[in-house]
């Protein structure tokens, strides 16, 4: 048993050991008191408030990147600082790399790599970076606040002011979480903003929580990620889409949603003012969303097809427009957005009727994962949209419909009712380039072979998975009473890959009298109409258009 | 028919493939195409590259009314090859030039004036980087035919192109759309000589980011073009604006169709080089400095206006003042 | 390097109606898409002929299959089919037939 005075000093240790860093980091403060940091001081102060083996939050997700901050991480000398455990949502600029290329950092927690994938499966393959584990990011921010808690987070915001409050306005994103949970367990939070003002907008983050600001004179780097230009969806992108709104939404009523950032949902989101009001469906699905702030949902929401949407991020370009609806957008008493990817994600994972998401790779259970063989590219939030969770208690008509429906739910839970949030996966037979979707074994075993990870590497289990739509039909996979007719039903909206040849036609046939398997025909849609004139907007200008010249897509966009 | 014609007026110039294109900017019922699909006059050039070829090789001839004026009527389609010009495509381009020339002969010779005939004018809508890589050669060739038969049409048929398609204009075929009578362009449509990635590729992309498509568009579309006087007018992105000047610039008597022109005399030869001077001096470097140049003060505005206010607001390069307000 | 060119051909009762067209085209050639020319052979005439020119070489016996099952469903006898392709997946094929078929009955 310990000593009273042992148990004393270890209560102030984490606090005395941080209070002392902070000492010595003040000599870089831009004059005595002030919590600013020139940015030309800015690696000399990271190397003050971080020392080796710590565990480090650097911002950034698909959107806002802490870049200034990442790049000064870069700069600090290896040989004084070294040995990090980083944790952070993505891996995603070159810099994120570059400190474990040269020896800063060496143990990596994180959710998503995609945009460094292959270098991310170097670097491990070179023992340069080791991975911890690979999380959603709910999984990533409650282990913030358990066994992932940072020393230092190294953050973003748009504004600061003399106090340390900062201004993080529509891209607020992840900040929250981050510094709540490093400055709560007496960490250091370092914070790069764009400037220095007076007063702020409206304070996200209170001063008191924020030790350094370091003014870098331009905004952060960020990501426009969810802008698709309408002129890229294909006409098998309409049907698809087609077949979705009529055969799940209209079918189901879904009310509540999240949808993925591919070009079926893109399609989707364009056909609600067309084709879904030409079926009556307004008013009846698709009113709220958790979802960011896709300029392809602006038709719908000036056609009064949505009510609100709450955002993850925000999307460059959507500030002005979203302004104008505080009706449909979560907009502060200062009159911008504020995103939250924590609350956000909460309302995804238990809050929504449906999600729909698309793939690369689907097996004959339904699993699906986007893996590749020599890419390390991580889950993001897709797996915890893309689940029915097991805690949800209040009901929807569309989560009961659904959870009637659950053809298998009564062999593990005997005759009780329990609805069910619909998952919903929207893949082409054949991908870019003719290759198969279908496949008889995911590239992610290879992957989980390759990397030594314990599990493969699967974004959505096909358990989770409720419907499979494929330009082929719907296979309502929910409907299905075993494995095996499982199987069949996804055989049969394969198409002609290897495991849609090995559908049987007469089962098939059978499938579709029972309503497992729907056709465009038997949808009653006609596949030679479906094109991607019934789009509410065909191009950027005229999502522009649509939002009466609010909506300033960025230059990278703008074909006029 | 009529329905599909009048759908096609409300859509985007842009949007819609060369042979609606042609079909939309002629009267109803008026458009017969000639030398179509089912002629299957495909290039020899591309299946020995195991390159798929296309039954109309990319590119759509017509005759049809325009208003008034009967017109012969060329549309490029940029979906299939980038619009490239190959052998076929450009043999079908000069001998449409030939057949306006032709039927303007024929009119002439046997109606004493040109109120009881009418007059042929020949219509061509440019969507196309230029000369066809994989048939380099041919395609090099119809473009030098091309502008010897607009030589030989030269005060005889009068020459409109426009300018609205997705690719734009760009390569040799650059050179051509400059040599029209007059030209009329969309605020989507471009028109230069080099293509932006090319540019990027030799300069870099410091100097010059082709991904930046903001900045694509105002150094070489249709709101530049307009200020800088390659283009004579800029209309919206609609079939239907397209058609109705075209059909307005095709009633005009021949003599100030062909004063548009940009190219042709010595002293227009000089002018331009005088502008591309100026275009080309340090204090230049933006195509925004340019339009200050000649006056605009309110860019920002002139940028995000709809057609009709640029129009009205924008003022254009002072043709023939360059060597004095220097 | 070199195109694939496929053909195939169907036999079967000739049309009971014959609509007003004599030839029809869909699409364009553009990588992973076709075009679609049908051309109406002489009344009487109860087979029907498609012929495949693509850039993606080895893929025969997927047009078969393709093919077959869009004539099984929509019967198109008495007309020559002119396919042009540049990759397209087999799910834009089936789409673009079909477009082919809405334009033969909307003349």
């Amino acid at each position: 048993m310990e000593s009273m005075a042992a148990r004393r000093t270890k209560r102030t240790l984490r606090k005395n050991e941080f209070r002392k860093r902070l000492c010595e980091a003040k000599q870089f403060a831009s004059e005595p008191g002030s919590k600013i940091v020139d940015p030309a001081d800015c690696v000399s102060l990271l190397e003050a408030v971080i020392q080796s083996g710590d565990r480090v939050a650097l911002e950034g997700n698909n959107q806002k990147q802490a870049d200034f901050l990442a790049d000064c991480l870069c700069n600090m000398d290896a040989k004084r600082v070294n040995n990090l455990h980083m944790v952070q949502s993505v891996i995603a600029l070159p810099s994120h790399c570059e400190v474990f290329e040269r020896g800063i950092a060496g143990l990596a927690d994180f959710s998503y790599s995609s945009p460094q994938s292959a270098r991310v499966a170097q670097m491990v393959s070179e023992g340069k970076m080791k991975i911890g584990e690979i999380h959603t990011y709910l999984e990533l921010f409650g282990r913030y606040f358990v066994d992932l808690t940072p020393d230092v987070a190294l953050v973003t915001a748009i504004s600061a002011d003399r106090a340390g409050n900062l201004y993080t306005g529509p891209n607020t994103e992840d900040t929250p979480t981050i510094v709540e949970a490093t400055k709560f367990r007496q960490g250091i939070v370092v914070a790069q903003v764009e400037k220095i003002v007076d007063r702020l907008p409206r304070v996200d983050i209170p001063g008191e929580w924020v030790d350094f600001l370091v003014p870098v004179g331009r905004p952060c780097y960020t990501e426009p990620l969810f802008t698709r230009d309408p002129a890229l969806i294909t006409d098998v992108h309409v049907l698809m889409a087609m077949m979705v709104i009529k055969g799940i939404y209209g079918e189901y009523g879904v009310r509540s949603l999240n949808h993925g950032i591919g070009f079926g949902t893109c399609a989707i989101e364009l056909l609600l003012p067309t084709f879904a009001e030409s079926l009556g469906l307004k008013g009846k699905i698709c009113s709220h969303w958790t979802v960011n702030p896709h300029p392809s949902l602006i038709p719908a929401i000036e056609c009064g097809f949505v009510e609100s949407v709450h955002s993850f991020g925000s999307e460059v370009g959507m500030e002005d427009y979203m302004a104008s609806r505080p009706d449909v957008f979560f907009i502060g008493p200062d009159g911008t957005m504020r995103s939250n990817r924590a609350m956000c994600q909460v309302a995804g994972h238990y809050a929504v009727d449906a999600f729909v998401g698309s793939t690369l790779q689907v097996d004959r259970y339904g699993n699906s994962s986007a893996a590749v063989a020599g890419r390390i590219a991580g889950f993001g939030g897709a797996p915890n949209m893309g689940c029915d969770p097991p805690g949800r208690r209040h009901s929807t008509p569309s989560w009961l419909r659904a959870g009637r429906e659950s053809a298998m739910t009564s062999g593990l839970i005997g005759p009780v009712e329990r609805g069910r949030k619909l998952v919903i996966q929207m893949v082409e037979t054949f991908g870019a380039g003719r290759v198969p979707s279908f496949v008889h074994r995911l590239d992610a075993w290879t992957l989980m072979e390759e990397a030594g990870f314990a599990i493969p590497p699967i974004m959505m289990y096909g358990d989770a998975i409720t419907h499979l739509v494929t330009e082929e039909g719907i296979a309502h996979l929910l409907r299905c009473d075993s494995l095996k007719q499982r199987e069949a039903a996804i055989k049969a909206v394969a198409g002609y890959t290897d495991l849609g040849r090995e559908a049987d036609p007469k089962e098939t046939l059978e499938l579709r009298r029972h309503g497992i398997v729907q056709t465009p025909e038997d949808l009653g849609i006609d596949i030679g109409d479906a094109n991607t004139s019934h789009l509410a907007a065909r191009s950027i200008r005229e999502l522009v258009e649509w939002s009466g010249g609010l909506y300033r897509p960025p230059d990278r966009f703008r074909e006029w | 028919m009529d329905d599909r014609w009048n759908l096609m007026q409300d859509q985007p110039f842009s949007r819609l493939n060369a042979r609606e294109r042609a079909f939309a900017i002629c009267n109803p019922e008026s458009f017969i195409e000639l030398l179509c699909p089912r002629r299957k006059l495909t290039s020899p050039h591309l299946p020995p590259m195991g390159q798929t070829p296309q039954f109309d090789d990319g590119i759509v001839v017509g005759l049809g009314k325009a208003g008034k004026a009967p017109v012969v009527v060329v549309s490029q389609e940029s979906r299939f090859v980038g619009g490239g010009v190959g052998e076929v495509h450009g043999t079908k381009m000069v001998m449409a030039i030939r057949l306006a020339l032709r039927g303007q002969e024929i009119l002439k010779s046997q109606y004493k004036s040109s109120e009881d005939s009418g007059q042929v004018a020949l219509v061509i809508s440019f969507d196309t980087g230029g000369v066809r890589l994989q048939e380099a050669n041919a395609g090099l060739l119809a473009h030098s035919e091309v502008m010897d038969a607009f030589q030989a049409a030269r005060g005889k048929v009068p020459i409109i192109g426009a300018i609205g398609g997705t690719v734009g204009c760009f390569g040799g075929m650059g050179f051509v759309a400059s040599s029209v009578d007059v030209l009329i362009m969309s605020d989507v449509g471009r028109l230069g000589l080099t293509g932006p990635g090319v540019i990027e590729e030799v300069v870099g992309t410091e100097e010059f980011d082709a991904a930046n498509r903001a900045l694509v568009w105002r150094t070489t579309g249709g709101r530049h073009r307009f200020i800088t006087r390659d283009a004579d007018f800029i209309v919206e992105d609609s079939m239907k604006a397209f058609r109705e000047k075209v059909s307005e610039v095709a009633s005009w008597p021949l003599e100030k169709i062909s004063s548009k022109r940009i190219i042709g005399t010595d002293d227009m030869v000089l002018e331009q080089m005088r502008f591309a001077e100026l275009a080309a001096s340090d204090k230049i470097q933006d195509s925004w400095d340019l339009w200050r140049q000649f006056d605009n003060e309110d860019i920002e505005y002139l940028w995000d206006s709809d057609v009709t206010e640029f129009t009205a607001h924008a003022k254009r390069w002072p043709r023939g003042r360059i060597g004095e307000s220097d | 390097m070199a195109l694939e060119r496929l053909e195939f051909e169907y036999t079967g009762e000739p049309e009971e109606k014959r609509n007003g067209w004599e030839y029809l085209h869909v699409g364009h050639v553009m990588s992973g898409d076709l075009e679609i020319l049908a051309e109406r052979l002489p009344a009487q005439a109860n087979a029907s002929k498609i012929h495949v020119t693509t850039s993606a070489v080895g893929f025969g016996s997927v047009w078969q299959m393709v093919i077959d099952e869009f004539m099984a469903t929509h019967k198109a006898r008495g007309c020559e089919i002119w396919i042009n392709d540049d990759g397209a997946t087999p799910a834009v094929v089936k789409l673009r037939l079909s477009q082919l078929v809405r334009e033969m009955s909307a003349k």
